[in-house]
């Protein structure tokens, strides 16, 4: 499926909601996610890890009764100190060693609460990574579908959590296939209601990519980390 | 990046004209907290009422002496109706002839619109024939126990039969003696209690022409506990006040107040269905103003009921007195705005993959 049509489809999802009438709220948040990067470039060759990092995101929804969407943009940069993870580039594969890669994520997403506390949502996800050595970059996006709910504690506290993986195609800027991906994430958390209009959380957000590119090599790694965040929501 | 900028600009544009569209779409009501007025659930019409308080009787023979709530009830009732129920068409009536209330429901029943909510309230003297069984309302020109000079029941029955015909849902309270009298006929218990959406929907799509009265076939008292309202106001007030859900069934208004009615004074107040006037076992709902105070400590959440002092309660006009504001006695509320925290969608940071 090309990025223009999951884009449609997304963007399908969205209109159709728009019969709908019910409360609606809008909300702006930041998040900080102190993540390190960890992963394994394959076929025996080298591992690599990165504590020196994080990312900041910044996100804007909209939910509607039970419909909800938003966007999330998050990005940040991480030092390899020995070994990093390996660019494979359809001009061949090339090892790095002190490299300091750019990590971004961002997300288009729509859910639903089919059940009272459950949801199900699709997200149309883009995942990109830039070396800052050689100015090479490559993007893995997707549509990607996942579950959320909440339980809450009292008036002040909920958990909540999602899961959900996303399928899609490596691709360089020029839009040159290099293979396929997966990956999946896992959120557990907690909210604190601070007033009527602000929250914060806070929780561990576990990511892992499996990359296989079409030459045959393989990566894996995984994003994981505490959080901490700030919505402000309006109502209306 | 060039991904990234790209679907950043298509994704800002979606959601943009998603925020401004569905924004403009949201004069409905479904389940919406409001603002400011009410619609028919599910449907979109008008939530209209009459209001009448006789508290002053004109009475040479001295058969009815002046009531102390009666107009104090109305007002009250009128009050919560348009600031906490979204009702926008509210008339009220204060010591109204035999004239002044036929007149008022003749109008009422030509603004009524085919899927309008209309509530009408009267709080007063009311009489009962113990010859014919006929029960009656007394307008303040009645004369002695002239009956002619009353409203009959089945003039009531008549007037709001046309009302009913006319609208979607209609609901008669009655706070006056004997005014079981009017459901002797068609009586029916409470349903079932049913908080899900479906239910709202199924009760509100059918027809419905519901009564409540103060009590059966026997006098009811006046002025509970100096309270300014006469005790089946003073609790039908306190229910409307503690309700913190966005939507509440006359079933369930009756239920409750039948109960605490009857648990506090010799009183027991009836609930039932108009025979003959269509009703299809439908639901008059009430929609209760922003409802949800997330964010705010239960313990901290009072409730207002308003209560006019007894000694402004000589009132002899036809029209509110603006000046003459009912004073606000801070109550407890009986259970937390968000108590349920079950029942409130919080607001959750979006899931991300």
């Amino acid at each position: 499926m090309s990025i223009n049509k999951k884009i449609y489809i997304g963007g399908l999802i969205v209109l159709l909601s728009f019969s709908v009438q019910a409360q609606q709220n809008l909300s702006l948040g930041v998040v900080l996610n102190g993540s390190g990067w960890s992963g394994d470039n394959g076929q025996g060759s080298s591992s690599f890890s990165s504590d020196k990092g994080g990312q900041f995101g910044m996100s804007i929804s909209y939910s509607m009764n039970k419909f909800y969407t938003g966007l999330s943009i998050q990005g940040g940069e991480y030092q390899f100190d020995k070994t990093g993870p390996e660019q494979f580039s359809s001009t061949g594969n090339l090892p790095t060693q002190s490299v300091k890669v750019k990590h971004s994520d961002f997300d288009l997403l729509a859910g639903y609460y089919f059940w009272p506390k459950v949801s199900l949502f699709v997200d149309l996800k883009a995942v990109g990574s830039r070396w800052l050595n050689n100015d090479y970059e490559q993007n893995f996006s997707g549509l990607g579908f996942g579950v959320s709910g909440y339980h809450p504690l009292n008036e002040k506290w909920t958990l909540y959590g999602s899961w959900g993986f996303v399928g899609g195609k490596i691709r360089e800027t020029d839009k040159t296939e290099l293979g396929d991906g997966v990956s999946n994430a896992l959120i557990v958390g907690a909210n604190y209601t601070l007033s009527k209009n602000d929250r914060i959380s806070m929780g561990l957000k576990v990511r892992n990519y499996t990359f296989d590119y079409d030459d045959g090599s393989e990566q894996e790694y995984s994003l994981n980390g505490l959080f901490a965040g700030y919505n402000h929501v309006f109502s209306f | 990046m060039k991904y990234f900028n790209q679907l950043t600009l298509l994704s800002v544009l979606i959601l943009v004209s998603f925020f401004q569209l569905s924004h403009a779409q949201s004069r409905g009501i479904g389940l919406v907290t409001q603002t400011a007025e009410s619609r028919t659930p599910f449907k979109g019409g008008y939530y209209r009422a009459l209001v009448i308080g006789n508290s002053v009787y004109r009475d040479k023979i001295g058969e009815w002496p002046s009531l102390k709530t009666a107009v104090s009830d109305a007002r009250a009732i009128s009050n919560i109706l348009s600031t906490q129920y979204g009702f926008s068409d509210v008339e009220t009536l204060e010591n109204a002839t035999r004239r002044d209330v036929l007149k008022a429901l003749d109008g009422l029943s030509r603004r009524a619109l085919p899927d309008d909510n209309i509530l009408v309230y009267y709080a007063g003297h009311g009489f009962l024939d113990d010859d014919s069984s006929r029960g009656y309302w007394v307008p303040v020109d009645a004369e002695g126990t002239d009956s002619s000079t009353f409203l009959r029941n089945s003039t009531i029955r008549d007037e709001l039969n046309l009302i009913a015909t006319r609208s979607k849902h209609t609901l008669l309270i009655s706070d006056s003696c004997f005014s079981g009298t009017l459901l002797r006929q068609g009586t029916r218990g409470i349903r079932q209690q049913d908080d899900s959406e479906k239910y709202y929907k199924k009760v509100s799509d059918k027809k419905s022409v519901q009564i409540i009265t103060a009590g059966g076939v026997e006098f009811v008292d006046d002025n509970y506990q100096s309270s300014g309202h006469s005790p089946f106001t003073y609790f039908l007030l306190s229910e409307l006040k503690n309700n913190d859900r966005k939507m509440l069934t006359v079933s369930e208004l009756s239920g409750n107040v039948i109960k605490t009615v009857a648990n506090n004074v010799q009183q027991v107040p009836e609930a039932g269905v108009l025979q003959g006037a269509g009703d299809e076992l439908g639901e008059f709902i009430f929609i209760r103003l922003n409802v949800l105070v997330e964010g705010v400590d239960p313990k901290k959440v009072k409730v207002d009921v308003n209560v006019l002092p007894a000694e402004n309660n000589t009132v002899n006009s036809s029209k509110p007195d603006d000046l003459m504001m009912p004073e606000v006695l801070q109550l407890e509320q009986k259970k937390p705005a968000h108590a349920d925290v079950n029942a409130v969608k919080p607001h959750l940071p979006m899931p991300t993959l």
